[in-house]
């Protein structure tokens, strides 16, 4: 009687566990420790990833066991956590390649900018939750604001990818939240307009290179061409299927550059093709449709926009990074979610699918809330 | 009009938020197919084209530099071999490191004057930038204290290349020569050439002497192999290989023994020492004095050590005096032109020449002798032996310029010798024609006579003078002097430019003429010619360097002039002179008169050249009764 009331006590926080996505979410990490194996030369590298996956697998199980009621309550501080530790970062932030994106808090390195990913939309949501069905204007200024803040943060380290996809994630909450479709219209416009000023006053040299050399890599084939045309070759010398696991010559003799992060598709459609690049394809696009769905079945107003916004986040952060790869899009430093090696942004993402998978399944008092 | 709460506002948002939803989902499944587009595009589409791409990145092709070939002298002594030098290098990838450690490296390593440049961009650019030597021609101790601390500095790597060297330092520097890094102007030359593919694993290249003259024989062909390379350009493995061919070895015609001699003798002055081989035109020693070390070029230069080596000052060690050097003959010409004579008809051997001392042309246009008074009656012998310029005074006069050029010509005068080294000059034969060109003036009569001496407009080099006396000394062959015997282990003899030039019978007469000057009563008997053991043929001149300066009584004396305006001095003979082993040449800049500063340099040589080097011995016999001094008529 006892034990069956502990059981029943323990089972029901992981009733809120979405069996579906967790293990699409396996086969997606598992891939990418196909393709991590093949391309990190240190395989110490694919063990502490190994780790970090599980450690990811458990939060975000743990992420889901936590009601969307804490959550609710846990997302100021979190909030407030992130921009301390944003703030820490040109202070104590460990230097790599001209910028401070690592923070070194002794038993562990982590990457700030991947937590804000998490914790705008959250934010965003327990904001939007406080007026459940009424939406003003200065509601959606303040959740611009909010967002902005740590964007601009990140982009002074500087990031520019990842300070895009903060940004993009507040915007989408705003979006889900339900801005009039009169200020997304005009606020692309805007964009548009302000793109050739970006051009000119914001954007380094460095920036602008990578811009043209998507256009022309071969302009600048050593220089800022040099990723694009190698993750190219790579990339189409898979052929229809691939090279084989560990086979690449592109991956293994070293020409591609940054191949087991934000390069690593290049390795797994070298040595996989077009037939290993739809399947990595499709398990996203599960994914997605499955986090789509979860947000279309939240009872929740704010929570079904916060899966929503997770969701879009995580399938654009994945489509930016394979089109960067394929050549398409400038290089910018975005990881492939999941995939490439980086224990934050494993864990970013495990936590914003726990907590999605905790939102979705909230029932709020009827009173409270809308639909159902 | 999102104000109002209630259910209808509620429904109205949930469905404004599923439209959202959709409309995002409909974006994503664009842009995800449009990435299966562009795969299609990249892997199946363009895949040879991409897989192409991906073989030639993993495969290089490399040239390996050959072994340059070897120097030697006549009897196989190495003038120029390759060492073993030491160089320490530092991959690309790990420039950066090694530039914070760069001060460190310098304790023990003399550093390469651009390394921290070299670094410094190196670090700086994204992709490999190849091997970087920061430092080179590293000695036995530097080499000895690196590979001490060498585990504390993995990345820089110790390595070892062949590096020319000249195991005798100045020694026949101007006839080796040396190499030198490949320059921009050798590779625009190369190019030129379309040879520029068979450097491209080399680093050096030949720039002067036979180093640049042999160069295409010594260099050799590069090989190839075929390599299995990584991103960094670091070889992988070797699939094929194609071994270099080591260039020719090259023996030179110079005795070794006899090129120190001939050095040791012009120790301390300028000028020039050449030994020919009169029959086949070998060398067998070219000295030029001052010299320098080439192992200097090879390193490269500093300016300042440039000008040092170029300056007058210094006495110009650069020039190579035995072929570029030009001088007037002076006397040294006399037999020529009494060949010359003979062969035309403008002399009989008992012409006589009364010498007064003077030769007018006009009464202001006085030519002297070098014996105040004159020599009485001159026949063509006495001409020769005692130097009588008055005879040739005459003889000029009447012959005119242009003939005498014609007839010099024969003895290879006035051109080139075309011998197998670089930055050789020809001399000056002068006509009338030459005059107006070069000089923009008419010829006069003035100009004609002092060439008959060997003064005036006609210069020559000391290698000129040795070859035309090797045409009295072999019986009238105009040889081609040549400083390399065998390429490769093929003889090279280059026949004679012309044969049978002039009557033995001729020549004959001039030899004699010329084997008495170093008997008593010539101009070099007690220089040259004394105490010798075995006959020796010559002749002495001396080349004005200053216009002559008469006081009253006539000459100034040389002795009194500053040293730069001293004469130069010439000695020119071939030994034994009825059997001729050897012709030399010799020129001692501002040395004074001919007998006395270059006729011991000739006699010496002569004496090491057949007593030491050949072991030639020389006693009393019948046959020596042929050139036992005849009595001269003395000397009125």
């Amino acid at each position: 009687m006892v034990r069956a009331f502990v059981l029943h006590a323990l089972a029901l926080p992981l009733r809120r566990v979405d069996w579906l996505l967790l293990p699409l979410l396996a086969a997606l990490a598992g891939l990418g420790l196909v393709a991590l194996h093949s391309a990190a030369e240190d395989v110490r590298l694919v063990e502490r990833q190994e780790a970090y996956l599980l450690l990811g697998l458990g939060l975000a199980v743990a992420a889901a066991c936590i009601s969307w009621r804490w959550w609710r309550l846990l997302a100021a501080p979190f909030y407030l956590l992130c921009l301390l530790l944003l703030a820490l970062v040109p202070w104590l932030g460990i230097e790599a390649n001209n910028a401070r994106r690592w923070l070194d808090l002794g038993f562990v390195t982590l990457q700030p900018s991947e937590l804000a990913k998490v914790a705008v939309p959250l934010a965003l949501a327990a904001f939007y939750g406080l007026w459940p069905q009424r939406r003003r204007y200065w509601q959606h200024g303040v959740a611009l604001l909010l967002a902005l803040l740590p964007a601009m943060m990140i982009l002074d380290q500087p990031d520019l990818g990842t300070a895009v996809m903060v940004l993009l994630a507040g915007v989408l909450m705003i979006f889900f939240a339900g801005l009039p479709w009169l200020f997304m219209l005009s606020g692309a416009a805007l964009a548009a307009l302000a793109a050739p000023l970006m051009w000119s006053f914001v954007l380094a040299d460095y920036q602008k290179q990578r811009i043209l050399a998507v256009i022309d890599p071969h302009s600048d084939p050593l220089g800022a061409g040099y990723h694009t045309i190698q993750s190219s070759i790579a990339v189409g010398s898979g052929g229809y299927w691939g090279k084989g696991w560990n086979q690449g010559s592109q991956a293994q003799l070293g020409f591609l550059p940054e191949h087991h992060t934000d390069f690593i598709f290049a390795v797994y459609a070298e040595e996989f093709g077009f037939a290993g690049c739809l399947a990595l394809l499709g398990v996203f696009m599960l994914i997605f449709i499955r986090m789509a769905t979860l947000a279309g079945k939240a009872r929740d107003g704010a929570a079904g926009c916060l899966v929503a916004a997770f969701a879009s986040v995580f399938a654009l952060q994945a489509l930016v990074n394979l089109a960067m790869v394929s050549g398409v899009l400038p290089v910018v430093g975005l990881p492939l979610p999941l995939v490439s090696y980086g224990g934050t942004s494993l864990l970013a993402f495990a936590l914003s699918f726990g907590i999605a998978m905790a939102a979705a399944r909230h029932r709020p008092p009827r009173r409270l809330g809308f639909g159902g | 009009m999102l104000a109002a709460g209630g259910e209808r506002d509620e429904r109205r948002v949930r469905r404004s938020f599923l439209a959202r939803l959709a409309l995002l989902g409909l974006a994503v499944t664009g842009l995800g197919l449009g990435l299966v587009w562009r795969w299609h595009y990249l892997q199946v589409e363009r895949y040879e084209h991409f897989e192409e791409l991906a073989v030639d990145n993993q495969f290089a092709l490399e040239r390996v530099g050959p072994i340059r070939g070897l120097i030697r002298d006549r009897h196989g002594v190495a003038l120029a071999e390759n060492n073993t030098r030491y160089l320490v290098r530092v991959n690309s990838d790990n420039a950066a490191r090694t530039l914070e450690r760069l001060d460190e490296l310098g304790a023990y390593l003399p550093l390469a004057p651009k390394a921290a440049a070299k670094l410094e961009e190196a670090a700086r650019s994204p992709v490999y930038a190849g091997e970087i030597v920061i430092s080179d021609y590293l000695r036995l101790e530097d080499l000895l204290r690196f590979i001490d601390v060498q585990h504390l500095h993995p990345e820089a790597v110790l390595d070892a290349r062949l590096l020319r060297s000249y195991p005798h330092g100045d020694f026949a520097a101007h006839v080796i020569g040396h190499v030198g890094r490949i320059n921009a102007g050798d590779v625009a030359r190369l190019r030129e050439r379309r040879r520029y593919q068979q450097y491209v694993g080399s680093d050096f290249i030949g720039k002067r002497g036979v180093e640049a003259m042999y160069e295409t024989r010594l260099h050799g062909a590069p090989g190839l192999r075929e390599v299995h390379i990584d991103a960094h350009g670091r070889v992988l493995d070797t699939l094929h290989r194609l071994s270099p061919t080591t260039g020719a070895d090259l023996w030179l015609t110079l005795d070794g023994g006899l090129q120190q001699k001939a050095e040791e003798l012009l120790e301390g002055k300028e000028g020039a020492l050449v030994a020919l081989e009169p029959y086949t035109g070998e060398i067998l020693a070219l000295a030029s004095a001052p010299r320098f070390d080439v192992n200097d070029f090879i390193g490269g230069v500093t300016q300042k050590q440039w000008e040092e080596l170029n300056s007058t000052e210094r006495g110009a060690p650069m020039v190579h005096r035995a072929i570029y050097g030009q001088y007037a003959p002076g006397s040294t010409l006399k037999p020529f032109l009494a060949l010359a004579a003979l062969d035309e008809g403008w002399r009989t051997p008992d012409y006589i020449y009364r010498s007064t001392g003077v030769f007018a042309l006009t009464p202001r246009h006085l030519f002297h002798d070098w014996k105040r008074g004159g020599h009485g009656e001159v026949d063509m012998r006495k001409s020769i032996v005692r130097s009588v310029n008055s005879y040739y005074y005459e003889l000029a006069h009447e012959v005119g310029v242009d003939a005498m050029h014609d007839a010099l010509a024969r003895f290879g005068f006035g051109r080139p010798t075309r011998v197998d080294l670089d930055n050789e000059r020809g001399g000056v034969l002068p006509t009338e024609a030459w005059k107006r060109e070069a000089v923009g003036e008419p010829w006069y009569p003035g100009d004609t006579i002092p060439i008959g001496v060997g003064q005036g407009y006609i210069v020559a080099t000391p290698l000129q003078l040795a070859r035309a006396m090797a045409v009295i000394a072999n019986g009238g062959d105009l040889v081609r002097p040549h400083v390399v015997a065998q390429v490769g282990g093929i003889r090279l003899r280059p026949g004679p430019e012309e044969r049978g030039l002039f009557d033995p019978a001729h020549i004959a007469l001039v030899r004699d003429a010329l084997a008495q000057v170093t008997l008593p009563g010539g101009t070099a008997y007690s220089r040259v010619g004394k105490d010798s053991s075995y006959p020796i043929a010559g002749k002495t001149g001396t080349a004005q360097v200053a216009r002559l300066r008469y006081d009253e009584d006539g000459r100034v004396d040389n002795e009194d002039l500053p040293y730069r305006l001293r004469d130069h001095a010439w000695f020119v003979g071939f030994a034994p002179a009825y059997n001729p082993r050897i012709v030399v040449a010799a020129l001692v800049e501002h040395g004074g008169s001919g007998g006395r500063a270059a006729g011991p340099l000739v006699r010496a040589l002569m004496d090491h050249y057949l007593l030491e080097r050949r072991g030639m011995r020389f006693g009393p016999s019948p046959y020596d009764l042929r050139w036992r001094p005849q009595q001269l008529a003395a000397d009125n």
